[in-house]
């Protein structure tokens, strides 16, 4: 799965996290709020990951 | 309950996840869309750890985070897209060649697009609009694409306060209960003027140090004057539309000082242009454009007027407002008593008249016209495919992570209670007129941890004003000072300066930009500082 792919998959986890964290905050549902979390968690992590285990030849600045 | 600490471990504990941004991006030279998500972490860590910051105060700051960017992605996205129809019928190879026959002058047409153009767009459009779109208009015109971003971002940030048709000063009246508004949107004014003049001069000093400064001065001097005098002279009036009017005056100015002959020929005398990339850098085979001058135009014409009608004519905009929408969170508090209000919406959304409808609308309307004019199939034939949505999706996904991330952790900070020690660190130790002088630099770090003057305005107004009124400092200096680093703020903002990193085609170079911006904030900020001293003593 190419990076492209998989930054888009992140942001849509990142995205699907706001409708948890509002029906679990207004219902005080738990799994909803530890759900939204963790989807932020998972989707957040995936840039640094990429970062040290893909191939980010584009890493350095130009000037 | 124990109360909110504030003491030096606390309050450097806050301060850790926005200094980790800053060296991650600005030191190591990590890209945006990697920097930002390990200092959301950070931040979500201390909050937990630290700042007694139960699940579900979390969560409900993450939801807010995610939809307070909803918004800015609202704008990148049609931004790229709007980018992408223009050059894949090569109008900005068309835009470039014909603005080179207006002036020969690369200063004043920096000047004009990177200052002018951009100070009129912020005062109809906000949300980073004048970045995501002067900044592929300056590369067009062969400035350096890191410069190209730099520009902007220094050459809007004085009009973020009553721009967007005043939609900050407004936001700052529904926080705080102003004695005097009118002092205080003239304070403000006056303070921003000087952000105006520090901005315009910091711009032909980029563009070509001292020579460039004296070639530029007569310019600069007379845009300001408009820019500043205009906004100054009108807020009395009607504050939210001192920035479009003296945005819109100034930009009618620019066709008289293009006459000028200082301003129509070259600057021959400034030899040295670091802003300006080299002419062998330039593509020698450039192909000769399949549009007009006229017809290159057309997107920034169709969002320009589109922005005005829906946004400067009451009735409409009226109408077009009362559709709007938001996410709903219960009320949440922290182990210190931090307690966020339940919200049913959050910040609801008029998606009739967001910034990023109207470059949506310009888009659409751009690409029905290229189309049909066969602008799209003859640029093909010239310079081979030029993809729109895989371009548009490839650019626009890393850059939203960036922002998401930079603005849920604005409010992970702002929930937990960590924004409050920040401000309240600073408001304790300095005594009163060290408190006036940094009171701009308390709306600088808002405007940069939420990428957004308002947001800064709406964190940190109600403090200046508590701290203004018990040290007997005028609330209208303070307010003004606040407001105006709101503004700077904006220069130096990660969400704005990924989505011009992301236009002009430069994704991962955030820190090269923010190594740029950082010194012109800081300085600015000293000065407003001082001039914020003298508003008091007089």
């Amino acid at each position: 799965m190419n990076k492209l792919v998989l930054q888009g998959i992140a942001l849509l986890l990142i995205l699907l996290a706001l409708p948890l964290a509002s029906l679990g905050t207004l219902g005080d549902v738990m799994w909803l709020i530890v759900g939204s979390l963790i989807l932020t968690a998972i989707g957040g992590l995936t840039p640094p990951v990429l970062k040290f285990v893909g191939n980010d030849d584009d890493d350095k600045e130009s000037q | 309950m124990d109360e909110l600490p504030v003491d030096l471990l606390h309050w450097l504990i806050a301060v850790s996840p926005i200094a980790l941004l800053l060296v991650l991006l600005a030191v190591l030279g990590w890209k945006a869309p990697q920097a930002g998500p390990i200092g959301m972490f950070l931040g979500a860590a201390t909050a937990l750890i630290f700042f007694r910051t139960p699940l579900e105060t979390l969560a409900a700051s993450v939801g807010a985070g995610v939809w307070d960017a909803v918004f800015v992605l609202l704008v990148i996205w049609p931004a790229i897209l709007l980018y992408r129809v223009a050059d894949s019928a090569g109008a900005l190879v068309a835009l470039r060649n014909g603005i080179e026959k207006f002036s020969r002058n690369k200063l004043f047409l920096v000047l004009a697009f990177g200052w002018v153009f951009a100070s009129f767009l912020q005062g109809i459009a906000g949300f980073g609009v004048p970045i995501a779109v002067v900044a592929p208009l300056l590369v067009a015109i062969g400035v350096k694409p890191v410069l190209a971003v730099v520009i902007p971002l220094i050459g809007h940030a004085w009009a973020n306060l009553f721009g967007t048709l005043g939609v900050g000063w407004l936001a700052t009246l529904q926080v705080v209960d102003l004695e005097d508004e009118v002092a205080s949107a003239a304070q403000a004014a006056i303070l921003l003027w000087v952000v105006n003049l520090l901005g315009g001069l910091m711009i032909a000093w980029v563009f070509g140090r001292w020579k460039a400064l004296v070639h530029a001065i007569p310019f600069i001097l007379a845009i300001s004057l408009i820019h500043g005098g205009v906004q100054l002279g009108v807020v009395f009036f009607s504050p939210v539309l001192s920035t479009f009017l003296a945005g819109t005056i100034a930009l009618l100015a620019l066709y008289p000082l293009s006459r000028w002959s200082r301003y129509s020929e070259p600057a021959e005398e400034v030899e040295d242009r670091p802003a300006m990339a080299e002419e062998s850098d330039q593509p020698e085979d450039e192909q000769k454009p399949v549009m007009s001058f006229t017809w290159s135009l057309l997107p920034y014409a169709v969002l320009t007027v589109s922005s005005i009608i829906a946004l400067a004519i009451p009735p409409i905009t009226s109408v077009l407002g009362a559709v709007e929408f938001g996410p709903s969170f219960a009320e949440t508090e922290t182990g210190y008593g931090v307690t966020n209000d339940d919200v049913a919406p959050y910040s609801p959304l008029a998606p009739f008249t967001h910034p990023g409808t109207f470059l949506l609308i310009a888009a659409g309307a751009t690409w029905i016209v290229y189309r049909a004019k066969g602008f799209y199939s003859a640029w093909r034939d010239k310079v081979g495919k030029q993809p729109i949505w895989g371009q548009t999706a490839g650019d626009a996904i890393p850059a939203s992570i960036a922002i998401v991330s930079f603005l849920v952790l604005a409010k992970i900070l702002d929930f937990s209670g960590q924004t409050d020690v920040l401000a309240l660190g600073i408001a304790a130790i300095a005594p009163p007129l060290v408190f006036a002088f940094a009171a701009n630099f308390i709306g600088v770090l808002g405007a940069f941890m939420t990428s957004s003057s308002t947001a800064s305005n709406v964190l940190f107004s109600q403090l200046q004003l508590t701290v203004a009124e018990s040290e007997e400092l005028s609330s209208a200096a303070i307010i003004g000072a606040q407001s105006a680093g709101g503004a700077i703020g904006n220069a130096i903002a990660p969400a704005n300066i990924v989505l011009g990193t992301t236009t002009a085609g430069i994704i991962g170079q955030e820190g090269a930009v923010l190594r740029r911006t950082l010194p012109w904030a800081g300085a600015t900020a000293v000065v407003v500082g001082a001039v914020t001293l003298l508003l008091l003593m007089f």
